[in-house]
This record gives C-alpha cells, sequence and structure tokens, in this order.
C-alpha cells in the first residue's frame, strides 16, 4: 500500500486552555469518502480545523501527502491542495454568488485554472448558475450550501473537507446533496465529511470514524458497512 | 468613460480651479482641512472600511508623518524628502502596530489600536531630547509664496491620490480579499486568503497616505506638539469622518469630511473646546441610525430597489 494522502496522528488541540480534540488518529486514502461521526461537541469540526490549519495541534502529526502540515498556515494548506468547506455554509453573504466562487481561487495554482474550474462545478452544480449575479445571502440553504461546496471545489483541491453540509436542510435536498458529493468523489476529488446525518454519510463513504470526547473510538473497525450494521452505533447515533 | 468617471474628473478640476476664485486665506484654510479630512477618512477606509478593521489609533501615523518631516530637517534632510521619512516610519510604524494589533479581532483590536497610539504620544511627550517634548517642534515650509493655495492644492492633490487608490483596490483580487476578510475572517482564512498579508497590506498603504497628511497638516502650522498629532482627537476625527459618510465606499469619506468640517466651523465659536461631545454624539447617532453611513445608505437603497424585482428569499442561517 502506498501512503495515504492524509494521516493524523496522536493529534491533540484545544481553544485556549480547552481541549477538546485528546487524541485523533486516523487516515484517508486517496480517491476514498470518508465520514467522521460522533456527538455534538465530540471534537469533529476541530479536527476539521486542524487538519486546514485554523487550529494548530499541541501534539501529534498530520500528514498530507507525506509532508508534515501541522504548523503551516491555513493559506498554504490550501495551496497544497486542502479545501475546508466550514460548518454552517459560511458565505460571504454580501457578494454576489460569482464573488463567493472567485474568492475560492485564491490559490495560486486555483487562480490558474480558474475557468475551468468555474465550467466544472457550474456543470456539477446547474442551479449555482442561475444564482450567480444574486447576493450569496439572498439564497435558501440549499443553495448556500451547493455554493459552499462549489466555492470550495474552485480551488481545485485534492481533498475536500465538508462539515455537515446537510445541517438545517430538507429531506429531499438533504438526499440531493448527497448525490452530488458521491458524484464529486467519483470525479476523483477525495473526501473528508462530517455529518450528523450518519446513514446518508456512511452510505456514500467506504469508510468512517467514530470520535467520542475528543478520541477516536478504536474498537470499532472503519469500514463504512461494518460501522452501519454495528449495533451499538446504530442505538447511539442512528436512532434505529 | 462612464457618466461617474466624468463627474469625478469635473469635481478635481473644479476642485483645483477653486484658488482662482475664492481670495480669502481663510477660506482656502477651511477647504484645505476638507481635502485634508477627505484624504484621511479615505485612507482609513481601506483598513476600518473595505477590511473591516476599526483603527482607532491611525494617529500614530498622522503623527509619524509630522514629526518625521520635523525631525529630519532639523537633521539636515530638505522638506520634501523628510516627507518621505515620514511615511517610511508611519510604515514602519503600520508594520509593528499591525503585527500586534491584527491578531486581536473585534474590539479588543480596536483598543489595541489606541493603545498604540497612546504609546507614542506618551513617548513623543517623554523623549524631550528627541522631540521637544510639550515644548513641541518647529516644523519647515513646505511652500513659499502662496502658501495657502499650495496647501490647498496639495490636499486636493492627496485627497484624489487616496480616491484613486481605493478605486484600484476596490477594482482589483486584493480589495475582494479585504471585503471578504470583513464579510467573515474565518472563512476567509478557510479558502486560503492570507488573511495576515492582507490586513498589513492594507494598512501600510493607509498608513502612507495619513503620513502625507500629517506632514502637510504639520507644515501648515509650522509648529506641532504631541497631543495635537498624535491625539485621540485625530484618531476619531479620521474614523468618524469615514463613518459619518459610509464605510466601503468611495463618495463616503468625502461626504463626512464635508459635514464634519462644516459643522466644526460653523460651531466652533459656540462650542470651543465642546468638540468631542460633538464627536461622540455624532458616532454613538450613526452607529445607532445610520451603520452604512450617509453614502452607504443611499447606496443600500438604491440596490434594494433594483432588486425588488427579483424578491431575494429569506436567508436561512443555520446555526454555525
Ligand atoms: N472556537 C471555540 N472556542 C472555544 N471552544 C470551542 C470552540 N469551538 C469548539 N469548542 C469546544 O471544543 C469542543 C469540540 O467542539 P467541536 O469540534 O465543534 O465539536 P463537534 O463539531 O463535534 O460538535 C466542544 O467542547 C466545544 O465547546
Ligand atoms: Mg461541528
Amino acid at each position: 500500500m502506498s501512503q495515504p494522502l492524509l494521516q493524523v496522528e496522536g493529534v491533540e488541540a484545544g481553544y485556549g486552555s480547552l481541549r477538546a480534540l485528546a487524541d485523533i488518529t486516523l487516515h484517508v486514502d486517496a480517491g476514498e469518502i470518508v465520514t467522521l461521526v460522533g456527538a455534538n461537541g465530540a471534537g469533529k469540526t476541530t479536527t476539521l480545523r486542524v487538519v486546514s490549519g485554523l487550529v494548530h495541534p499541541t501534539r501529534g502529526i498530520v500528514r498530507f501527502a507525506g509532508e508534515d502540515i501541522s504548523r503551516l498556515p491555513p493559506h498554504e494548506i490550501v495551496e497544497r491542495g486542502i479545501s475546508h468547506v466550514p460548518e454552517g455554509r459560511k458565505l460571504f453573504p454580501h457578494m454576489t454568488v460569482a464573488e463567493n466562487l472567485a474568492l475560492g481561487a485564491y490559490s495560486r495554482h486555483a487562480r490558474a485554472r480558474m475557468r475551468e474550474a468555474l465550467e466544472e462545478q457550474l456543470a456539477t452544480f446547474p442551479r449555482v448558475k442561475e444564482r450567480l449575479a444574486q447576493l450569496a445571502g439572498t439564497l435558501s440553504g440549499g443553495e448556500q450550501q451547493m455554493v459552499a461546496i462549489a466555492r470550495g471545489l474552485m480551488a481545485s483541491p485534492r481533498l475536500l473537507l465538508l462539515d455537515e453540509p446537510s445541517l438545517g436542510l430538507a429531506p429531499k435536498i438533504v438526499e440531493e446533496m448527497f448525490a452530488k458529493i458521491a458524484e464529486i468523489g467519483a470525479k476523483g476529488t477525495t473526501v473528508l465529511i462530517v455529518e450528523q446525518n450518519v446513514v446518508e454519510g456512511l452510505s456514500i463513504s467506504s469508510r468512517g470514524y467514530v470520535i467520542e470526547n475528543g478520541e477516536v473510538d478504536r474498537t470499532l473497525g472503519s469500514s463504512a458497512a461494518e460501522l452501519l450494521s454495528n449495533e451499538r452505533l446504530r442505538s447511539a447515533y442512528f436512532g434505529l | 468613460m462612464t457618466r461617474s468617471h466624468a463627474l469625478a474628473a469635473a469635481a478635481f478640476a473644479g476642485a483645483l480651479l477653486v484658488p482662482f476664485v475664492v481670495r480669502s486665506d481663510y477660506t482656502l484654510q477651511v477647504l484645505f482641512r476638507l481635502f485634508l479630512f477627505s484624504a484621511l477618512g479615505l485612507a482609513w477606509n481601506l483598513v476600518g472600511g473595505y477590511a473591516g478593521q476599526l483603527s482607532l489609533g491611525h494617529s500614530a501615523y498622522f503623527g509619524a508623518g509630522a514629526y518625521g518631516l520635523a525631525l529630519s530637517t532639523r537633521l539636515g534632510l530638505p522638506a520634501w524628502p523628510s516627507v518621505g521619512v515620514g511615511i517610511l516610519v508611519a510604515m514602519l510604524f503600520a508594520l509593528v502596530i499591525g503585527g500586534v494589533s491584527f491578531r486581536l479581532r473585534g474590539p479588543y483590536f480596536a483598543l489595541a489600536t489606541i493603545a498604540c497610539a497612546e504609546i507614542l504620544r506618551l513617548s513623543a511627550k517623554n523623549l524631550t531630547g528627541l522631540t521637544g517634548g510639550d515644548v513641541g517642534a518647529a516644523v519647515p515650509a513646505l511652500f513659499s509664496g502662496q502658501v495657502v493655495r499650495s496647501f490647498y492644492w496639495s490636499a486636493v492633490l492627496l485627497a484624489s491620490l487616496a480616491a484613486a487608490a481605493t478605486l484600484a483596490v476596490t477594482r482589483s483580487r486584493f480589495g475582494y480579499y479585504l471585503m471578504a476578510i470583513r464579510e467573515d475572517e474565518d472563512t476567509a482564512l478557510s479558502v486560503g486568503i492570507d488573511t495576515a498579508k492582507t490586513k498589513l497590506a492594507a494598512l501600510l498603504i493607509s498608513a502612507a497616505l495619513t503620513a502625507v497628511a500629517g506632514s502637510l497638516y504639520a507644515s501648515l502650522f509650522l509648529y506641532i506638539v504631541p497631543d495635537q498629532v498624535f491625539g485621540l482627537d485625530i484618531s476619531n476625527e479620521v474614523a468618524i469622518v469615514a463613518m459619518l459618510g459610509g464605510v466601503g465606499t468611495i463618495a463616503g469619506p468625502i461626504v463626512g469630511a464635508l459635514i464634519l468640517e462644516t459643522a466644526s466651523e460653523l460651531f466652533k465659536n459656540v462650542f470651543l473646546e465642546a468638540h468631542l461631545l460633538i464627536y461622540g454624539g455624532l458616532l454613538v447617532f450613526v452607529v445607532l441610525f445610520l451603520p452604512d453611513g450617509i453614502v452607504g445608505t443611499i447606496v443600500r437603497r438604491r440596490t434594494l430597489a433594483r432588486r425588488r424585482a427579483k424578491p431575494p428569499r429569506a436567508p436561512d442561517h443555520a446555526a454555525a
């Protein structure tokens, strides 16, 4: 086996004196979709923030394509090919959809192929195309999430981090959203998702991790099928 | 050339012709202040408006321009190159102040900028060997002959330069990065914008323009003391000019300067030292009733009216 695209090893991190992550170890292979599940406050968002450099680990290491990126600032991590779509579809609300997308192509390598990337995104998200001239803050929730993902993809990332893409969306839109994410994965982008919709998340994933109190539950295997059929998880998280 | 270009060109030409019509030195001095504070408001706006970083310590750069001019000529440098020294010192201050305060956000950032400017003011008061302290420092004349006219023209040029710089910034990628930081700094970080570098670049441009204004102001008075050029008054007035007119717009600071300078001319004999009260009152009024400022409010109304044909959907922000 070649090395994983993303490797997080024994990461501890927090906010000031609060320790949000105690010991996170996980990996994502190139071409995979992997889902992180866990209760509110377990540390899923913080894990993604560590990967994208918004929070620096106090212990442990994050490797991307073999390189230690744990001390790099966010813009250098984006430059290396990791794109983070934050929780709560944080768009720039007073800018148009087109401006939001353009801002996704900040990194040097992304700027070079901006036009191409925009065409790809508009093909994947036809609804976004109709809204290009509209202020991002005036879109519906589902549309905003599509724009947020499209903006993340404008950087032409090798790894896309999605934090709760289905949060607050109507069930029908959620279904559409996961179909899009599966499509993005099938086109070759590696995806790491944090999801409350555990069943939908794991269904499009090859593997998953359960995070509890800032630690990856090592008693569980990481295959998505295994996690989906695990009795304890079914009652704890899936509400089944 | 669009209509607004033509309008701007006409306004610029008209402003340059004013001294041929207006003969009173007093009126020209009032107009000098008007353009000087337009320039200052525009310079502040790059940081406080477009990037959304509420600096309340711009007197640091104003004072750097004023003392840069005063002290370099004392070392034997001619007057205009000394203005250049003032610019460099202001940019150096900006590097240090930005490096310290841009780590902080919101009100903490604003407080840090006040603190930095206050440190400079107190240093200028106490380093009597260098600055002359409260006794003050003589400032060389930048012009001879028809002095007030020349100051007026310099202020018009500086304001135009600041407006042109603002226009260039708003049309560039850099301008979008600044606005992205204002909208949401965390998101700006996560799309990969080097927010620290971007904010610092805006502050450097802003500080350089502010320093030139400080030099002009100092040279008009020929004499400066620390409280006058490093004081909170200057910092506040600069911020209020931009906020009153409308942050993040080009016309805003000019409108703000027009209102503030007119008001302070009209009321200066009535209130004397009560200007701080007026500034405070204005600031509260703007923050409460005109958060977008005068120009900002007009622009927003017009945009809304244009969009009314296609009603926006209710934004449903999910809890972050
Ligand atoms: N910006 C922050 N400042 C301080 N504490 C935070 C911040 N963000 C998250 N936390 C805390 O860190 C822990 C993990 O949060 P988070 O990673 O957001 O969990 P999850 O995404 O799994 O719900 C929680 O206890 C949360 O309260
Ligand atoms: Mg979260």
